[in-house]
């Protein structure tokens, strides 16, 4: 039963209730979060990865700064401390995401555990071998003794051993993860943050489409392209179903043009998807022909395949990912509200003013959405995820009077 | 009956590409449109795809759809009251079985082809025949297993059946010896699953006393690959094991599927497989479905003309191959000559599931 210890290490995980919390946002975090960002934006290697330069951005000094604002703003008076001892399980899609949970919970002065995926990949060793450096130095003695990262194979004992001793468990990896680590149990007095299986999907109102001039749509095309092509669109977030907003003459229009756009910034950017995945994708496909109405669209090559539904529907279970998109029209935004559920994650809008789009969510409380934004921010993270202030939760509130 | 059976009449192997692609073109194309009139959820799959029927048709052109369909609807171009029997693919390692679902006429035209095919290498008197499983293995009749199918399939080439195994794989060593000894001069015909044969039957017997010494024996085999390839056995050291241990000298696997029974592709003597007069396979590039040339590596799409209950005679599988003659494979057979590598890497399970999920279950056949 090998639990794999990542940073160098200095102490044992039940020894963590033993060290004082930090305070929230103190100089010793900061320190060691901004370090981190100049590490990833001074190295060459991690500079060639946009989702690391994209996490170096957001760790940057102005920005926790902007963080901490918005959150003083938040609580107001309230006095929140630290919960303690946070147990992290990362995801093994977006490899960057155990940095968010992690940092988000240290910088409001947490301890932390975090599990990595056993998935290696680029990025992540990248990260881990940033942060060795750093934590092995003695100006970081305070994060190196509070913070802990392990990898082991799936297994329950270690998970337990891990649980019983946290006041947070974090459980990133979707809904069989969640269920599976739900039935080990924490401590009476913690609590569980748990993220399901999410879908998400694009808005674009076609008559607009249609008006854009020919650069504007090629930059439009390109922000779609990091949205959903990052992780292979198998980031939560990532768009699988584009809708088009407006009649089926102009939608269908709109759609060719936008497609062709796309198509452009595949040939330039786009590596080939394993061969899996281009059988799972025609898989999916026929499937879905069989048990809907349906039109495949064509296109270049199979980088990009385009399912036109008439009937919108979400069709989670037939999405397998790797550029694989469903698309419809609906006459007005607000034809929306029926496709929605709990487990819609992101939107992506363009051609809509903000304005609109909180007319559309005041008219009716929606089923489903956790975060709207622009197309181009799908995968940035922001410190409330899935419907949870984040930073919020990784403290809890002192009442005094 | 949308195809006459003319095709048996053509030569198994004699055939040049350019004389059998026209040939299987215009079978498959009616192929193609029997079944679209007849199997709604084929019909539904070509319309999705705006797919049209031109009078010219190539075997490139013909439509293909993949082979794990089978595991996720039934599929059938025949009313129900015309089922004669449903195979289904081993469920060993896959959570989903395939369903492949025959008539008579396809049924007796899946026999038909093998033994046209397997003729060319037993000859056509039947060979005492020594089994490498165990007798339980064909008792349902109703819904027979891949494993099953193909021993009752081949049985039909062999006499004096023997079973080499017992129900709980362990060598019948009694039952060998009594075969071996009746037919000590005479050629024997050993046939099982790859697998089970190196397992159950070499592994099991080759440093014992029992040591088994065949005078004449071919040996045909068929099955996955990959449980051999993770104990770094490939498919010489299978040959050369078995002939040293057992003095096997005629060793030839063969590549076929539960979706495609009949329309083998076996190996010849020098290690290639054969497309038969009534296949074809294509290598095509996954990320463009074009249509490979020789010796480059991509998936492999068989073509067969026998499944006429079931849309079955075109399908992508999930298997890497690649093309290696032409007409002109050393052995003298015309058609293609070609070779499997396995099959492709599972995709990554990347969705929002792994961090803690056991690996699932293989998602193909064993073949």
């Amino acid at each position: 039963m090998n639990v794999n210890y990542i940073l160098p290490n200095i102490i044992k995980p039940e020894q963590l209730a033993d060290i004082a919390l930090l305070k929230p946002f103190s100089k010793e975090i900061l320190t060691f979060i901004d370090q981190l960002s100049l590490a990833l934006l001074r190295s060459p290697i991690a500079r060639n990865e946009p989702e690391l330069t994209a996490l170096a951005f957001w760790m940057r000094k102005s920005n926790i700064e902007k963080i901490r604002l918005a959150m003083q703003e938040k609580i107001g008076e309230a006095f929140l401390t630290p919960r303690g001892t946070v147990f992290h399980i990362a995801p093994s899609n977006v490899d960057t995401i155990f940095i968010y949970s992690w940092f988000l919970s240290m910088l409001v002065g947490n301890r932390n555990i975090v599990r990595l995926s056993s998935k290696e990949s680029i990025q992540t060793e990248i990260l881990i071998q940033h942060l060795y450096e750093l934590v092995s130095l003695p100006e970081h003695k305070q994060i190196a003794e509070r913070n802990i990262l392990v990898r082991y194979s799936p297994n329950d004992d270690i998970t337990a051993r891990l649980s019983s001793f946290c006041d947070v468990r974090t459980i990133w990896g979707g809904d069989s993860t969640v269920q599976q680590i739900r039935r080990t149990p924490i401590p009476p007095t913690a609590i569980d943050i748990a993220f399901a299986n999410k879908y998400s999907l694009a808005l674009i109102k076609a008559s607009k489409w249609l008006d854009t001039s020919p650069s504007d749509k090629k930059k439009l095309a390109e922000l779609f392209y990091n949205d959903s092509y990052w992780f292979d669109q198998m980031a939560c977030s990532s768009p699988r179903l584009v809708l088009w907003i407006g009649d089926l003459e102009s939608s269908k229009l709109a759609s060719n043009d936008f497609w062709s756009n796309l198509k452009s910034i595949i040939q330039v950017k786009h590596k080939r998807f394993a061969d899996a995945d281009y059988v799972n994708k025609f898989v999916a496909t026929n499937n879905l022909a069989i048990t809907s109405k349906i039109n495949v669209q064509a296109t270049e090559n199979n980088d990009l395949i385009r399912i036109w539904l008439e009937e919108p529907a979400l069709h989670i279970d037939d999405h397998c990912g790797s550029g694989l998109f469903f698309e419809s029209c609906l006459n007005t935004i607000d034809n929306l509200h029926p496709l929605l559920k709990r487990s819609i994650q992101t939107v992506t809008y363009a051609g809509f003013t903000k304005k609109e789009i909180l007319a559309f969510l005041e008219k009716q409380p929606p089923l489903g959405i956790d975060r709207i934004v622009p197309f181009g921010q799908a995968l940035y993270f922001s410190s409330t995820w899935d419907g949870f202030d984040l930073l919020r939760t990784f403290m809890r509130e002192i009442t005094i009077s | 009956m949308h195809n006459d059976a003319s095709y048996f009449d053509w030569p198994v192997y004699g055939l040049s590409e350019a004389e059998k692609s026209l040939l299987l073109a215009d079978n498959l194309k009616n192929l193609t449109i029997h079944h679209a009139e007849n199997c709604p959820e084929y019909q539904r799959i070509l319309s999705a795809s705006n797919y049209s029927f031109k009078n010219h048709v190539e075997i490139a052109n013909i439509p293909f759809i993949p082979v794990r369909l089978f595991k996720q609807h039934k599929l059938m171009s025949i009313p129900a009251e015309e089922v004669f029997k449903t195979l289904t693919s081993s469920g060993t390692t896959s959570q989903q079985v395939s369903q492949i679902i025959l008539d008579r006429d396809t049924a007796t035209a899946q026999t038909k082809a093998l033994v046209l095919i397997l003729q060319q290498f037993l000859g056509k008197k039947r060979l005492p025949m020594l089994i490498i499983d165990h007798p339980s293995v064909i008792k349902n009749k109703v819904s027979f297993s891949a494993r099953g199918a193909g021993i009752l399939g081949l049985s039909n080439f062999g006499r004096d059946h023997t079973y080499a195994l017992n129900d709980d794989m362990s060598p019948n060593i009694e039952a060998i010896q009594t075969f071996m000894e009746k037919h000590q001069n005479e050629r024997v015909f050993i046939f099982g699953f790859t697998f089970m044969i190196w397992k159950y039957f070499f592994q099991t017997l080759k440093d014992t006393q029992h040591s088994l010494h065949f005078q004449d024996a071919i040996l045909i085999h068929s099955g996955g690959w990959k449980k051999l390839i993770d104990e770094a056995v490939d498919n010489t050291v299978f040959k050369s094991s078995l002939q040293e241990a057992f003095n096997i000298q005629s060793i030839h696997n063969f590549y076929g599927m539960v979706e495609q029974v009949g329309s083998i592709f076996m190996e010849c003597e020098h290690g290639y497989l054969h497309t038969p007069a009534f296949a074809d396979i294509l290598i095509r590039d996954a990320q463009n479905w074009s249509i490979l040339p020789v010796s480059s590596k991509g998936l492999v799409q068989v073509l067969s003309i026998l499944p006429n209950s079931y849309p079955g005679h075109s399908l992508l599988t999930e298997d890497i191959g690649e093309l290696i003659y032409v007409d002109n494979c050393p052995c003298g057979r015309k058609g293609k000559a070609f070779l499997i590598h396995g099959r492709i890497a599972k995709a990554e399970l990347r969705g929002c599931s792994d961090t803690h999920a056991a690996e699932a279950g293989n998602n193909s056949n064993e073949r």
